[in-house]
């Protein structure tokens, strides 16, 4: 198999050392298959251990190893170096703090998650010895898509309202919300109402689109954000009912 | 309300930087930078608008005179500058808009209008009544 | 010493840490839980599982079935009283996850759908697509969200379980993102670490599979068992071993060879008729003798057969198997529709791991573990595909009640002990950052890899086990020399790299004394030096326990209820 020498610009912050992020560059020896995390583990296991990264299951599903490539936010895993000319920069997620090196503080976005309550929530619970709801392919297909989010992160660092306004609780969460609010089984749009309709919910986005652009799993969290509103802004004239259990 | 346990302790990070490419070097950031700058100018269109009803409502002579004005070069241009981020807008309004078409919105099914008609329509309004106003203004209408 | 007290301490946030976690609390709400886990949980390695979870859940499929596939499947090495009540709370447990929000695929009457799976005799296999790994395990995480008492320390490394007068006392475990110690006390501790796919050079499994929960008991004093078991999977793709699930012959795919045979069928592999379906350890082996008869095509990372998905349809794999299509197109640039997959044998599950009873209760008081880290077992000596998801849940559960009436039923005992322990922790784990020495971390993992893969691969016999575990030893020799350059506290992953290295070597030795000693074949240990099964002398448990100069392997029965041991024919 061909090798090819490519330059790998990284942005380091060491905190215990580093006053600002600093670009080191590297070179290394890359098979044509590789991704561009092969190339950073390269670095890692031969050329400078001190690389600090996340990743894990290196075929994008476990959402760990989202970085900046090119500019441009992309899980590691999947971006493959003989799609890139010239030296390749890579710098952490945008619009998170900088741990170290490559690793952002998620905390936040954690929170953001947990917020919107992203649990099914129903009135009465049926026993299990009668087993499961029912639920139609029709209606799971209603919200199938925004369940494939696999909290990667890529679309908090691409949107532009998060890079001024921090607080804003952000694409993911809120598809993870609204693919609650579709699920048949589940009935509790009312609690997640107070959080989607306040100042740092739903109205906050601007329609950038770009966290459906970067999306690596084809969640269209824009397009969950404009029903999200729409469906707020119904459920707020008292057009749509809002399901709850009280 | 953080999920982690109360004694998560934090280390020195750096700040968190910009999105790459934003706000002028990336296409995609510049068209949003552009939508997002429709606004002073439809605000602008609103002006206009509102002065003309007010205009029409204070008489013949009134409205002439709102006319000639208008007719200036440089409020025509102005005027053809609005006309252009209301196009703007309105098409990347419904671009956005045909996401709103969902399969159900909370218990109710699909609605029988098209979604993006139904957002588009107040602007759409809008650029209408704009349209006629320069038409009126080019001499076409009365 | 910072300590952090709570009554269960969770290591491991995946499928099985999370339901045990969800279990003690809704057994007990008064006791909180800590998860521990060196991973945001739903990075665990849980989220890739593909294929589907199995539980009874038609009326043309039974209990005894079930169990009796399970048996048989492991080739009579399960312990039956444990796969009877493995079979009899599947379904409950699939039923509840399905409450808990998990999207599993449905008919078209609304019921949840089910698929053939790998030594099913019946339909059984419940899937969401094929990302049920995924559904689940997010399932699982949003749903732990709801608990206050379940408190989570994200990015932790437990490196050490603290005992104190003879019964666990917590984990001492480091903030990877500080550096900072912690003796995190709790009054039971329930391992949910995973496999250690990673001994492995070509692999399923994610970074993170080390083994960690496995060396963590092992060190404690509690015995590994079965570790000789190492589950291949036939259809990983070569060179990155990235899966390709079962569920694709399971929806009718084909293997075959570079004469275009489906070799299952055309040759005499013992899967019968059930041919693609058969259990996972003989296809494997069907692939490496297909390999071994010059039948198999060659690639630039060894031999390869094809897994052929073109007659089932563009309609039917976007709709069954859209994420094996995405996968094959982005890692080796094949469109299923169209063409056929390259697909090899890759170590995908561990069906050995630290000896249990049937409530995840080890022999440690207070020490429970479940999960693919613990074996119950279940799995004996081969396992059936979409067992495990369903093991995590079920044993998952069992062992979070199971720890939470423990902890409820015990007193806090004293803590000095542990928090010297914890103390002692730090110091080595100071020591460690930066350390001086002559050897490297990736050097000797690759090194390692290269012992398992040429002793402890496929195909077995006793020389090459025997340089396996020589070197094996020889490694943790050197790996006391290892050197490291990165001297920071903060998020330093070069630490985190030597401990998980240390803890791949304690459990590739048990995996090749183990092996070297089981002088038969069954399951997915295959050795060609002795072919056949041998119930007289080896129908039994192997235990690997720590020893300070070097480990003692020893037997234990397994347990047999209603099913008679027969010849393992498909």
């Amino acid at each position: 198999m061909e090798l090819r020498k490519v330059k790998f610009e990284v942005l380091r912050f060491r905190p215990e050392s580093d006053p600002e992020p600093v670009f080191e560059t590297y070179e290394i020896d890359c098979m044509e298959d590789w991704v561009v995390l092969d190339a950073l583990n390269a670095i890692k296991d031969d050329v400078d251990p001190t690389l600090s990264h996340r990743w894990s299951c290196r075929m994008g599903v476990c959402g760990s190893c989202g970085m900046l490539v090119n500019g441009r936010p992309v899980l590691t895993c999947a971006a493959f170096v003989r799609n890139y000319e010239g030296t390749i920069r890579v710098e952490p997620l945008s619009n998170f703090p900088i741990v170290r090196d490559l690793v952002v503080e998620l905390d936040g976005f954690i929170d953001k998650i947990k917020s919107v309550k992203p649990w099914i929530i129903r009135k009465i619970e049926k026993d299990l010895s009668e087993g499961e709801y029912r639920q139609s392919p029709e209606q799971l297909e209603e919200f199938k898509q925004f369940s494939m989010c696999i909290n990667c992160a890529l679309c908090y660092a691409a949107c532009p309202v998060l890079a001024n306004e921090p607080e804003f609780v952000g694409p993911a969460a809120i598809a993870l919300a609204h693919r609650y609010n579709l699920d048949s089984r589940d009935e509790g749009n009312a609690e997640r109402f107070g959080v989607l309709d306040s100042h740092d919910g739903v109205y906050a986005c601007s329609f950038a689109n770009e966290c459906s652009q970067v999306c690596p799993k084809h969640v269209d969290p824009a397009m969950a954000i404009q029903q999200a509103k729409m469906t707020d802004f119904l459920e707020w004239v008292h057009i749509l009912p809002k399901k709850s259990f009280t | 309300m953080s999920a982690q346990a109360p004694t998560a302790e934090k280390t020195r990070t750096a700040a968190p930087r910009p999105p790459a490419g934003f706000p002028f070097r990336f296409y995609r950031y510049r068209n949003y930078v552009v939508f997002a700058a429709t606004s002073v100018f439809m605000a602008l269109g609103c002006v206009g608008l509102l002065e003309a009803l007010y205009a029409l409502g204070r008489g013949e002579e009134a409205w002439k005179e709102f006319l000639a004005n208008m007719a200036k070069p440089h409020n025509l241009v102005l005027s053809l500058v609005v006309l252009g981020f209301t196009l703007y807008f309105v098409l990347r309004f419904a671009w956005v808009g045909r996401k709103i078409a969902a399969g159900r919105i909370g218990p109710i099914p699909r609605p029988p209008l098209p979604m993006p008609l139904l957002g588009v329509a107040p602007i759409g309004g809008f650029l209408t009544l704009w349209l006629i106003l320069l038409a009126i203004l080019a001499g076409v209408l009365p | 010493m910072d300590a952090i007290r709570h009554d269960i301490i969770l290591v491991g946030g995946g499928g099985a840490g999370l339901r045990a976690a969800i279990a003690a609390v809704e057994a007990n709400p008064k006791l909180s839980v800590a998860c521990v886990s060196k991973l945001y949980p739903m990075r665990s390695h849980t989220v890739s599982a593909e294929g589907g979870a199995a539980g009874v859940a038609r009326d043309d499929d039974s209990l005894e079935l079930h169990a009796k596939d399970t048996i048989k499947g492991s080739d009579f090495l399960a312990d039956q009283d444990a796969v009877e009540l493995f079979v009899e709370a599947a379904p409950k447990e699939l039923y509840q996850l399905e409450h808990w929000g998990c999207p599993w695929s449905r008919e078209k009457d609304g019921r949840v759908a089910v698929r053939a799976f790998g030594g099913m005799s019946a339909k059984r296999t419940w899937y969401a697509t094929d990302k049920t790994g995924f559904h689940m395990l997010h399932a699982l995480f949003q749903t732990s969200l709801k608990y206050d008492r379940i408190v989570r320390y994200d990015e932790y490394f437990a490196t050490k379980i603290l005992v104190e007068n003879g019964r666990v006392a917590g984990v001492a475990a480091f903030d990877i993102r500080t550096g900072k110690m912690h003796a995190v006390l709790g009054r039971s501790v329930i391992l949910c670490t995973g496999g250690a796919g990673r001994i492995f050079p070509f692999t399923t499994n994610a970074a993170v599979k080390t083994g960690d929960g496995m060396a963590l008991a092992y060190r404690a004093g509690v015995g590994l068992k079965d570790m000789e078991f190492v589950q291949y999977h036939p259809t990983g793709l070569p060179g990155t071993g990235i899966l390709m699930t079962e569920a694709s012959r399971g929806e009718g795919g084909y293997l075959k060879n570079n004469k275009g045979e489906r070799f299952l069928i055309e040759y005499d592999y013992g899967v019968g008729n059930k041919a693609e379906l058969g259990p996972r350890d003989m296809v494997s082996r069907a692939e490496m003798r297909e390999f071994q008869a010059g039948r198999g095509f060659k690639g630039p990372y060894g031999d390869y057969v094809h897994l052929e998905l073109m007659h089932l349809g563009e309609e039917k794999i976007d709709k069954r198997l859209p994420f094996v299509r995405e996968l094959a197109k982005n890692y080796v640039g094949v469109d299923p529709v169209w063409a056929p997959i390259p697909v090899r044998p890759v170590v995908h599950y561990m069906m050995g791991g630290v000896d249990t009873d049937s409530h995840g209760a080890t022999e440690l008081p207070g020490l429970f573990a479940a999960g693919e880290c613990a074996c119950v077992s279940i799995n004996g000596g081969n396992r059936l595909g979409s067992n495990s998801l369903t093991e995590c849940l079920v044993f998952g559960a069992r062992s979070g009640r199971a720890a939470a009436e423990f902890a409820a039923g015990s007193s806090a005992g004293s803590e000095s002990g542990a928090l010297e322990q914890a103390r002692s922790e730090d110091a080595r784990l100071a020591k460690l950052r930066g350390k001086h020495g002559g050897e490297k971390i990736a050097q000797i993992r690759r090194e390692l890899n290269h012992a398992t893969e040429s002793g402890c691969g496929v195909f077995r016999e006793e020389d090459s086990m025997r340089a396996a575990l020589d070197a094996v030893v020889q490694l943790k020799g050197r790996y006391a020399d290892i050197g490291l350059s990165d001297t920071s506290a903060i998020f330093n992953t070069e630490v985190v790299q030597a401990i998980e290295l240390g803890n791949m070597l304690d459990v590739a030795e048990a995996v090749a004394l183990s092996a070297v000693n089981r002088r038969e074949s069954r399951g997915a240990h295959t050795r060609t030096d002795y072919p056949t099964r041998d119930d007289s002398q080896f129908w039994k448990h192997s235990l690997v326990k720590f020893a300070p100069d070097g480990p003692r392997l020893s037997y234990k029965p397994v347990v047999k209820t209603r099913w008679e041991l027969e010849e393992r024919k498909y």
